[in-house]
């Protein structure tokens, strides 16, 4: 049996943390998880809740961030109108499972699954979002380029005493848009094949700067990061016919099922991703 | 004289609320409530095919709440069940043949204490190789998979079936024009919503067993499982609980549960409760039979079909089950035409996959998706439309079938008014949006015909009637509530044969004690044959009871009417009296209340060559569909459905096109992606993760034509409904795929996987 926790605060979480270590299983929504406990994937010594730690799920504005709790739901991303602006986020959190899933399942969880094909983590990477992780010893702040072991799936680089509080995603300023392009087998309740994030800058009818986030074509989620300074300097036009023809070098796939249609959809995907951070950057200029 | 008062109503269903609500019990639920039962558990092997070399079960044994641990030398009786033939063992002796064949059996105070007891077996095994490809089964020289094959010379051959009509060859060296082309089509599960699962319970008074699980054919069960249970048929009473979903698999996969239950709570004497979880369901239980079929087709520059020779293999998995997969694929081969010379051929054959079982359509949807598919090949071959194509070649009143039976109007033959109808109709006749040039939209259709029953020799349905002094009606049928509206269907045929209003008509179904033979709840039967036998039984009851009413009515027993539970002479409908006098007047007159209603169709004939009558009357129908093709990505998105299908008559419009709705709607998963994939002899995919059905937003608004042409022999003109609506679902998308992109894929389902590889093979063909 494990000893199960429901802290009230932050510092009494990060204690837990500090006592057990790895052997603290962190529950949030829960919709990992619990099916991991249930499977009997992991038996851990202690089970501690953090949804409902002060703060948690706030979603606010401040200092050239937007701030989401560690708690936040997806339902609660799609409903805030803070989050609204992001259509490429708005995109994702849509497709992203089912309506049950998305009202217990979080932001924060989504990222600590380290799941090669997760729809929000995938977006929030594009976003060039950072996480704060607090442990008794202090806080740091991670880049998501930095926060995933990629050397395998489902690791992140969190110690053991870590707790993730919050994400801080970059605002969006004038000229910005951003996009996001999922394909999988069917129309909803499907884990994608293919997941591209876009986040792009429009300047004087060119790119200025642009992020892309490839998903399910790594163990981890990776930048396109050839393709990200490739464009820069395009107009619109010329950057969707350049990655339509430009295979992502950093997508580097595995040998399985999937992976011819990968190769001949993936171009594709990521142009409209493209396609839709345009649009919606131009909305913004 | 009967009045239709309820016959052809839109009532609800009798179980829907109940099931809405959760007030409906079923099978689990009584374990919920019961605390005398035993747990069991079984251990399945992590191989497709291997040698047990040993098995050790004394850890089991001694883990505390453990009760008993069975394996194959602790048996009471044989060690072979099976609804045709009792050979699938009830647990492993020397070799598991696939992932489902149980190795040891545990029962135990607890469900922990039983999931403990099987982890603690240990079994030795020698892994041998798993046989995937029934093709390759076939050949002669291939390694046997049963040691003693009982049902053909060729070892690995489970049944062989051949129709030859005509002379095939003279057509094909005469034909303008032949279309040769290989189909393949999927292992599929049935994917129920309710696990399999069985109670059983010892009757220490009689020396029987009670068996409550979801079962479509309570009769059958007694059979099936009497030799494993060392017991006559007779001492074994079955009662299906509602079902919670079956689509022909629990004919079979509930005995696997059923007998696994059986065996331990006749060693125990105690009762057992067993379930399985969903990956042994999906690794474990029956399947839709995969199909490779090589289809030619031979045709005038007409159109006219001349003549087709078809081969098809099927997968029978590791056992027989029900293999009437052969017969049925021979049988539709040619679709729902009129052809002269015919040479179809098929084989199931044993690989060490899961067996292949009853599934909707049992065959008929793999024969048709050949055909069909060919038609819109000949179609396109001749610059042809496709829709005049098949009104130049349907079965019309005279033609014969290729197995030589004659179609007649009288017995419904609505086909043609089934494609006029969705031809015709405005929507599917609307202009397409081709304005993305990554978006393709096309058309397509694709017809059939579905017999209504087995068309073996057994089929037929008794039932038992009973009279109440209170007017009111009790039935007994062996039929069970899978969830397709039988109970209100049968009510409704009740209530208006007896002229009693509805509420006066209830049901003993389901179980074995309470009714006869009314044969599985399978084959689009229940409505006709089981309807049919209520109504003959009731008829006897109203003729007994005519002859009561009549010195009462002071008129002949011909001229005395039953409606609106009242007895009255014909055109004296204000002067009658109460039905429930007239039967209290019977009860207290030597006249017996009860009788024995029964219904056997026009008796199969075969005459050899696969030649003779099969089902008495057809389902005929024609589903049209709209498709957008992304080439891009080739996600497929069925944009309309419209299924047109002649059922005779509509008992309950309601149900009717419910089922017709759920048959397109399975029908569009079995199109677009469900499959298991197999390596080894194991399944790759055992969790609905990776196994996909359809979500809502997958399926279009599906619309629905009742056609009716009435069949003289059906109850109130009834023919089945229950299957046909998932025939024709994947032929019309794939030939709308066909219409938007001008890509032939002719292997199901059309993922996007497959799409876009048979996109890029185009490309480089052209």
């Amino acid at each position: 049996m494990s000893e199960y926790y429901r802290p009230s605060t932050k510092a009494e979480a990060v204690g837990l943390l500090g006592k057990y270590g790895k052997d603290l299983l962190v529950v949030n929504g829960g919709t990992d998880a619990v099916l991991s406990i249930v499977e009997g994937k992991v038996q851990p010594k202690a089970i501690m809740q953090v949804s409902q730690l002060p703060d948690f799920h706030r979603i606010w504005r401040d200092g050239g961030f937007l701030h989401i709790g560690g708690g936040v739901t997806f339902r609660e991303l799609m409903e805030s109108e803070e989050v609204a602006p992001y259509h490429g986020l708005m995109e994702a959190l849509g497709h992203l499972a089912s309506p049950a899933i998305r009202v217990i399942g979080t932001a924060a969880g989504n990222l600590c699954t380290a799941a090669p094909a997760a729809d929000c983590a995938a977006m929030l990477y594009a976003l060039k979002a950072s996480v704060v992780l607090e442990s008794a010893k202090g806080e740091r702040v991670v880049d998501l380029a930095d926060f995933y072991d990629t050397a395998s799936s489902y690791k992140t680089v969190m110690e053991g005493d870590e707790l993730l509080t919050e994400i801080r995603v970059p605002v969006l300023d004038k000229g910005e848009g951003t996009g996001y392009c999922r394909l999988s087998r069917r129309k909803a309740q499907d884990i994608a094949k293919v997941i591209i994030g876009v986040r792009l800058a429009l300047s004087n009818g060119v790119i200025s700067s642009c992020s892309v986030a490839l998903g399910a074509l790594n163990a981890t989620l990776v930048h396109g990061t050839e393709t990200e300074k490739a464009v820069v300097g395009m107009s619109g036009d010329k950057a969707i016919e350049y990655v339509r023809n430009s295979w992502p070098v950093e997508a580097r796939l595995h040998k399985s099922y999937f992976t011819e249609y990968k190769k001949s959809v993936v171009c594709a995907a990521v142009a409209r991703a493209f396609e839709k951070a345009l649009e919606n950057a131009g909305g913004n200029v | 004289m009967v009045k239709e008062k309820y016959v052809g109503q839109r009532l609800a269903r009798t179980d829907s609320l109940a099931k809405a609500t959760g007030a409906a019990k079923y099978t689990g639920d009584i374990w919920m409530n019961r605390r005398d039962m035993l747990y069991a558990k079984a251990l399945f092997p992590p191989y497709g095919h291997a040698r047990i070399l040993s098995i050790d079960t004394s850890e089991a044994e001694a883990l505390d709440g453990v009760v008993t641990v069975m394996t194959a030398d602790d048996l009471p009786g044989k060690n072979g069940y099976g609804g045709m033939v009792p050979d699938k063992p009830v647990i492993a002796k020397d070799e598991v043949l696939y992932e489902g064949d149980p190795v040891a059996l545990v029962a135990a105070e607890t469900k922990e204490a039983a999931e403990r007891a099987v982890k603690l077996i240990k079994v030795e095994y020698e892994p041998l190789e798993g046989y995937d490809d029934p093709a390759f089964m076939l050949d002669p020289s291939s390694p046997m998979l049963h040691k003693d094959n009982p049902f053909h010379k060729n070892h690995n051959i489970s049944d062989e079936q051949i129709i030859r009509k005509g002379d095939v060859e003279k057509a094909f060296k005469e034909a303008d024009v032949i279309i040769d082309n290989w189909y393949k089509t999927p292992l599929v599960d049935h994917a129920y919503m309710e696990p399999d699962v069985a109670i059983a319970q010892y009757d220490p008074i009689q020396g029987g067993i009670t068996i409550w699980s979801p079962q479509h054919a309570v009769q059958l069960a007694k059979r099936a499982m009497s030799d494993a249970f060392g017991m006559p048929q007779s001492r074994i009473h079955v009662c299906s609980q509602l079902v919670g979903g079956g689509f022909g698999g629990k004919e079979d996969s509930t005995f696997d549960v059923s007998v696994v239950a059986g065996v331990l709570s006749i060693r125990t004497k105690r009762p057992v409760y067993f379930e399985l979880t969903r990956d042994e369901v999906f690794k474990g239980t029956g399947k839709r039979h995969p199909s490779l079929i090589h289809h030619q087709l031979a045709a005038d520059k007409s159109g006219k079909i001349l003549g087709i020779k078809v081969e098809t293999i099927i997968d029978k998995g590791a056992y027989k089950s029900i293999d009437a997969i052969p017969s049925r694929t021979t049988q539709y081969a040619g679709g729902p035409y009129s052809i002269d010379n015919a040479l179809t051929h098929s084989w199931s054959v044993f690989t060490d996959h899961p067996y292949g079982c009853a599934f909707r359509g049992l065959g008929s949807p793999q024969a048709h998706f050949a055909m069909e598919c060919q038609m819109d090949e000949l179609a396109h071959r001749l610059n042809m439309d496709p829709v005049e194509l098949r009104l130049k070649n349907i079965l019309r009143d005279g033609d014969t079938t290729i197995w030589g039976q004659p179609m007649m109007e009288e017995r419904g033959l609505g086909l043609e008014e089934c494609i006029r109808r969705v031809t015709s109709d405005p929507k599917f006749n609307e202009p397409l949006d081709n304005s993305d040039p990554r978006i393709r939209r096309g058309r397509g259709i694709a017809c059939f015909m579905y017999g209504t029953g087995t068309g073996s020799a057994t089929d037929g349905a008794h039932v038992m009637v009973q009279a109440q002094p209170d007017g009111s009606i009790n039935i007994g049928v062996s039929a069970s509530e899978l969830g397709q509206g039988f109970l209100i269907a049968m009510k409704q045929i009740a209530a208006d044969t007896m002229g009693v209003s509805i509420d006066k008509v209830y049901l003993d179904y389901a179980d074995s004690a309470a009714s006869l033979e009314s044969g599985a709840t399978v084959a689009s039967r229940t409505t006709v044959l089981t309807g049919n036998a209520i109504v003959n039984g009731l008829e006897k009851l109203k003729e007994r009871f005519a002859a009561v009413a009549a010195p009462m009515l002071k008129t002949g027993k011909e001229n005395v009417v039953f409606f609106d539970n009242k007895v009255f002479a014909k055109g004296l409908e204000n002067e009658g009296v109460p039905l429930s006098a007239v039967i209290a007047k019977a009860f207290s007159s030597q006249v017996p209340l009860g009788a024995i209603g029964s219904w056997y169709p026009p008796m199969a004939a075969p005459k050899g060559d696969g030649l003779g009558d099969k089902m008495h009357t057809y389902a005929f129908g024609c589903q049209g569909v709209q498709v957008a093709v992304d080439i891009e990505t080739g996600e497929i998105t069925v944009e309309d459905a419209l299924l047109a299908c002649d059922i005779g008559k509509a008992i309950n419009p309601d149900t009717v096109e419910g089922q017709f709705e759920g048959g397109m709607a399975q029908a569009i998963g079995w199109a677009l992606m469900e499959e298991h994939f197999m390596s080894n002899g194991r399944m790759k995919n055992h969790t609905f993760h990776d196994f996909l059905i359809p979500t809502a937003k997958d399926i279009p608004n599906l619309r629905t034509i009742i056609v009716e042409h009435p069949n003289v022999l059906g109850p109130f003109g009834a023919k089945g409904v229950g299957e046909p609506p998932i025939v024709p679902g994947a032929p019309a998308i794939r030939n709308a795929v066909y219409d938007a992109i001008g890509v032939a894929i002719n292997e199901i389902p059309m993922t996007p996987v497959r799409v876009m590889e048979a996109i890029k093979k185009s490309a480089e063909k052209s």
